[in-house]
């Protein structure tokens, strides 16, 4: 029964509005009350299904992090670099506000 | 203008090369085709100006004997693989009015060949949906029941494929997104290993996930496309060579039917009989079967709802309004940050970045994102002992037809569920097929349905060979 079992888990009260307005926050999007609400109530559920996952006793598992730290970085070395500047008109000038070869954002500090 | 219905990348390259008719013509048949339907089916979100001089150049190429078979082929390319010079918005607000200053891997191996590029097709918004109702340009149409879902993410590329406005399409499936919306539009869909095609760019949603393919007719249209795009590239790390996975291509392959398929009691019955119907036919054809439990599909379905949007709140990072696309100002830079992302990204974009960063974020990653991580090893070697016995494995690629626009927009989760039969390979990298196996009737329709081929890490071969003859190709 994979495809309604979810449905019929008795839903707890797992991630709070204050909760998700933390997460946008941290993830750096805006959300209104309405969709901090809703989003709420979806991720609820959403989290309520993948905490399925939780029968799977550490005892099965072969290590605690699975694949990660497992992975690792395959670098090329540093060498016959591009000639200096023949890339940036074209990256420049898709971005939305420019100052001559440079990207322009508002002050940082 | 040329008769399309029939018509297959094989046999069309025929017709060019014995100049039954020109790459020009074949272009203005389908720009007629798009013309006609596509402000219906909304496939593509942009036609570009130049296909009939690509035309003109692939015809050049034929007329001097230098056409291969994908020569004045007339593709359509999902919206998040970039093509040099032109738009590219991954179905997305954010990325308004952003050009792509290089060509995906993929891209410039299909130049090689001198495709026709139709124009971009439409998509879920950054490839994250099941039904491409997230496009910010609005969802695309099933051609068999316009009311109806094209399935997705790919749904521009399958829906262009299966109504005639391309001859095939490149898409990316990160858990489904090529095959799901084949199986809803009765067209041919692989999703390929992981490695195999250079993701170099594709626009990013789940690193670890994402495969670039193809949409086809036939299962023998879909491998010429494969064997164009496929191959190693340092500019994509995870990319494999071909003697990375040694599989041979078995006289007798053995199919394994994963026993809580025939016996889920939620299955739609009409997927469950076509299920059956196309075991019988597998029968007919000489294949061995063999019943096989499989690890409960659930784990997988969870695994990947908690790596995906772990990988997908990283990856959408990049969207801040400073470098490429949409930019809104604020009173500083961090609140330019929350007005252009809180504005440029839709619905299900902004909740699998909050998912993401809630299982990713302190005292949850433990619970969740390590735990999938190692769930996800474990599905991995558990698999790897089922391809012991078995060959092939098989199921239905969704476990409905295309449902209705509208149907489960409200219900993430329930969209979700959509992909159950398809995050498998994805979470393994094993590469699968879905080709058409027979019609759903209802109402006055008859919706399309897929079956869904799994085969070991690189064994693409054996899924073309199980593909073909099941079609009869």
């Amino acid at each position: 029964m994979f495809l309604r079992g979810a449905r019929n888990a008795i839903i707890s009260n797992m991630i709070s509005k204050d909760e998700v307005e933390k997460l946008a926050l941290l993830s750096r999007l805006k959300l209104s009350h309405e969709e901090k609400d809703l989003f709420a109530r979806n991720l609820e559920e959403i989290v309520e299904y993948i905490s399925h996952i939780e029968h799977v006793s550490s005892k099965d598992l072969s290590n605690s992090k699975g694949t990660v730290g497992k992975i690792f970085n395959i670098l090329r070395p540093d060498e016959n670099p591009h000639q200096s500047g023949i890339h940036t008109e074209e990256l420049v000038s898709v971005a939305p506000d420019r100052e001559g070869d440079w990207i322009k954002v508002k002050k940082i500090l | 203008m040329i008769e399309t219905d029939n018509l297959t990348i094989s046999s069309a390259a025929r017709h060019l090369k014995n100049g039954d008719f020109s790459a020009t013509e074949l272009a203005d048949t389908y720009l007629k085709r798009i013309s006609e339907q596509n402000g219906e089916l909304n496939a593509f979100l942009e036609i570009f100006d130049d296909v009939k001089n690509q035309a003109a150049a692939a015809q050049k190429k034929i007329e001097a004997g230098e056409a291969t078979t994908l020569t004045g082929i007339p593709l359509a390319i999902k919206d998040n693989i970039l093509i040099k010079g032109r738009r590219a918005s991954a179905a997305s607000k954010i990325l308004e009015g952003y050009k792509a200053s290089y060509d995906a891997a993929v891209i410039e191996k299909l130049n090689k060949g001198g495709v026709v590029y139709l124009g971009r097709a439409n998509m879920d918004e950054f490839a994250m949906g099941s039904s491409t109702e997230n496009s910010a340009f609005g969802p695309v149409k099933n051609p068999h029941d316009s009311s109806r879902v094209s399935g997705g993410s790919s749904g521009g590329s399958a829906v262009a494929v299966s109504a005639g406005l391309a001859l095939a399409g490149l898409g990316s499936d990160t858990g489904g997104s090529i095959r799901q919306p084949a199986s809803f539009c009765g067209v041919v869909g692989l999703k390929t290993t992981y490695g195999r095609v250079s993701r170099h760019g594709l626009i990013a949603m789940g690193s670890s996930l994402d495969q670039i393919g193809p949409l086809a007719k036939t299962v023998t249209d879909a491998e010429i496309i494969y064997k164009a795009i496929s191959g190693r590239d340092p500019r994509d790390s995870t990319s494999i060579s071909e003697d990375t996975y040694s599989v041979g291509v078995k006289k007798s392959p053995i199919i394994g039917i994963p026993r809580q398929v025939t016996e889920e009691k939620g299955l739609d019955s009409a997927v469950l009989k076509n299920f059956k119907d196309s075991l019988e036919k597998l029968k007919g054809l000489g294949y061995k079967m063999k019943d096989i439990g499989v690890p409960d599909p659930k784990d997988a379905l969870a695994t990947y709802y908690i790596i995906m949007p772990a990988e997908v709140s990283s990856n959408m990072a990049r969207y801040d309004g400073v470098r490429f696309g949409l930019h809104k100002d604020g009173k500083d830079l961090i609140d330019d940050y929350f007005l252009t992302r809180g504005e440029g990204l839709g619905d299900e974009v902004r909740r699998r970045i909050i998912l993401g960063t809630y299982v990713l974020s302190t005292g949850y990653a433990d619970e969740y994102y390590y735990k999938a991580n190692s769930l996800r090893s474990k599905m991995r070697a558990d698999y790897a002992k089922l391809f012991d016995d078995v060959d092939i494995i098989i199921t239905p690629t969704a476990p409905t037809p295309a449902f209705k626009i509208g149907e489960k927009t409200k219900d993430p989760l329930e969209m979700y569920l959509a992909d159950i039969f398809t995050v498998t390979a994805n979470v393994l990298g094993t590469p699968a097929l879905s080709v058409p196996s027979g019609f759903a009737e209802t109402e006055d329709k008859k919706l399309p349905l897929g079956l869904q081929f799994m085969a070991p890490m690189g064994g693409e071969e054996a899924l073309f060979e199980i593909g073909k003859k099941f079609l009869g190709e």
